[in-house]
């Protein structure tokens, strides 16, 4: 038999650690009692009940969390860096093309080319500008819902 | 939201049935709604009320309200002897039952001559304006279970709380703001479960404002950027994306809804902060919350928030105040407590009043439960979920009232008892809402905040 001690994968005192953790969420522990603020903002389902449904909604709160989360800004300010590496070259139609395959699959238009280009030259700083790019492009429908 | 795309939601399948009727009648419908979904906007009670706003003043903890409101000259006579009554089967700690009197005492207060301990002088001197609830009872003797029970109607699972049922049932007042702000709660005995919209819509969950003292806060609603500009940038480039992705791939009620969500999240990211800030009240009024100085700056500055909050159009604003639970050192601790909450509950009232919106806001004043009688060590008292008092102000309550009562020594509610399941059924009378016509189909049943139970208290209402 398989022996562990009690709470040694799962505590519900360290709820923040475990949300932490670098592992995707379908490796969080569930509690029936608590939740996860992230999770919860974005209709997590109610642990103590079957819910072969699930509820869907779209709230402020939830835009709040894509405009303003340390996790958007962090993982937009790292895509910028890795875009800045890929493609050196100062081009900013580009790297809108290199943005946009690489976050939604498929090739960018030539209206959007010109409105990245024109959304970047607002910016004196190159990494600001290309970071607020990709956080656009996170925040974006076509990004956040799959077909 | 849904990530794959697929959305199954009972309030939402209108929107799919208009989308159908094509682009006539049923688009320009559907554009409305979403225009007033986006802003939550504001619907009329199915029947008359007298409340449109509620601000819940909770005492976390269970202060002793047989020492505040309920004294029991048997309790001072017999004190030491054992209580001579059954005590509950299940209790919070064992004990030997032993009474123990109200090391303070309460004088009549006002015309109505509604009793007050001496160590709330404040709110003493509104009492006319209070209705007392001597009769007050809930099921559970834990504060998580009992804490849920009053704020959810249920201790045992996941239900919509009260602030978010009252949201569903009317509306937001203001568009650029939640309808259900809670200000320092706590983060255990329930936590999330206290202010959580459960079954609900999202959008009904409460928005939590918590933090230090003077720095709190709705997350995330800071920018990193620190530049609004700039933002906006990012927001337009944003909803012109948007507009491009909806219209290559027809009408769609959820990214539509979606685009708006990012504009009431602006609004609320620049409205909110100033709603919040009490810096440009006048000096007389923080002094009247006792905003000013301590030791009520901290629980003063959050019942002023909570009235712009609510003079704002928030329908429900709930502040927490702790921690009551004096199971040791109780004549400390109470003193302590007690002179931090009392000058700012009667300033939140007297202000209200002032302003002429103490009629239309419901001013609720209580604990998960209260204390027992009988004492605990020799200075302290354990939980009593049997019988306790809350009070309530303005929003078409009887003011001068004291309704109900307990045993000869404050244990058990006796006359006229007033479980939670009724206080929720009278809260929603006096905003117009028959609690057991109103109900969300959950589960395969229709739920209502009362469940099974409630009646609305008839005696407290003006």
């Amino acid at each position: 038999m398989l022996v562990v001690k009690t709470s040694k994968y799962a505590d519900r005192s360290q709820l923040k650690a475990h949300s932490l953790a670098p592992r995707r969420t379908v490796y969080l522990p569930v509690y029936r009692s608590a939740g996860y603020d992230g999770q919860k903002a974005f209709d997590a389902a109610d642990p103590a009940v079957p819910d072969g449904n699930r509820r869907t909604s779209t709230v402020a709160g939830q835009a709040l969390y894509l405009m303003n989360s340390e996790l958007m800004h962090e993982s937009s300010r790292a895509l910028a860096k890795i875009l800045t590496s890929s493609i050196p070259s100062q081009n900013s139609r580009d790297r809108t093309s290199w943005l946009i395959e690489h976050l939604l699959g498929r090739e960018s238009t030539e209206k959007e080319r010109l409105q990245g280009e024109k959304f970047v030259n607002n910016y004196s700083d190159q990494k600001e500008a290309w970071a607020a790019f990709a956080r656009v492009l996170f925040s974006s429908n076509e990004f956040l819902y799959v077909e | 939201m849904s990530l794959c795309g697929h959305r199954a939601g009972l309030p939402l399948s209108r929107r799919d049935m208009l989308q159908r009727s094509g682009t006539g009648f049923g688009a320009l419908a559907l554009q409305a709604m979403l225009a007033r979904e986006a802003a939550g906007s504001s619907k009329a009670p199915p029947l008359p009320g007298t409340a449109k706003r509620v601000i819940f003043l909770f005492m976390h903890g269970g202060p002793s309200t047989v020492d505040l409101f309920d004294p029991k000259p048997l309790l001072t006579r017999d004190s030491g002897k054992p209580f001579p009554l059954k005590a509950p089967r299940i209790t919070s700690h064992k004990s030997k039952n032993l009474l123990l009197k109200s090391p303070w005492s309460c004088q009549p207060r006002g015309e109505s001559g509604a009793q007050v301990c001496d160590l709330l002088p404040n709110i003493a001197s509104i009492a006319d304006d209070l209705c007392f609830v001597r009769s007050m009872n809930c099921s559970n003797s834990r504060h998580g279970g009992a804490l849920l029970e009053l704020h959810t109607g249920s201790d045992t699972f996941t239900r919509p709380s009260m602030g978010s049922w009252i949201n569903y049932g009317l509306g937001s007042e203001n568009e650029n703001l939640p309808g259900f702000i809670t200000i320092n709660p706590s983060g255990s005995h329930g936590g999330a479960g206290a202010w959580s919209s459960a079954f609900l819509p999202a959008k009904y969950s409460g928005t939590r404002i918590g933090g230090k003292s003077g720095e709190m806060k709705v997350p995330f609603i800071d920018n990193p950027l620190h530049d609004r500009g700039k933002q906006r940038k990012e927001l337009d480039l944003l909803a012109s994306f948007n507009r491009d992705h909806l219209a290559q791939r027809g009408a769609d009620s959820e990214l539509e809804s979606r685009i708006a969500s990012y504009e009431l999240a602006f609004k609320m990211q620049m409205e909110v902060p100033g709603v919040q800030d009490i810096s440009s009240e006048p000096a007389h009024i923080k002094k009247l919350y006792g905003a000013d100085i301590d030791p009520t700056k901290s629980f003063g500055e959050q019942c002023l928030m909570a009235r712009r909050f609510s003079e704002a159009g928030v329908r429900f604003v709930q502040v927490t105040h702790r921690y009551w639970d004096s199971h040791g050192n109780l004549k400390k601790e109470h003193e302590k407590l007690s002179a931090e909450m009392d000058k700012p509950v009667a300033g939140l009232v007297s202000d209200l009043k002032q302003r002429g919106l103490l009629d239309e806001t419901l001013v609720l004043w209580g604990g998960e439960f209260g204390r027992t009688p009988t004492a605990q060590g020799n200075d302290g008292r354990d939980h009593n979920p049997h019988g306790f008092t809350m009070f309530m102000a303005g929003g078409g309550i009887k003011p001068g009232t004291v309704y109900g009562s307990t045993d000869d020594y404050g244990y058990y509610a006796k006359d006229k008892p007033v479980h939670f399941h009724d206080l929720h059924a009278t809260i929603l009378h006096l905003m117009g809402i028959d609690h057991e016509e109103f109900t969300y189909r959950y589960a395969g049943r229709n739920f209502r905040l009362t469940d099974v139970a409630g009646k609305v208290v008839n005696g407290i209402i003006a």
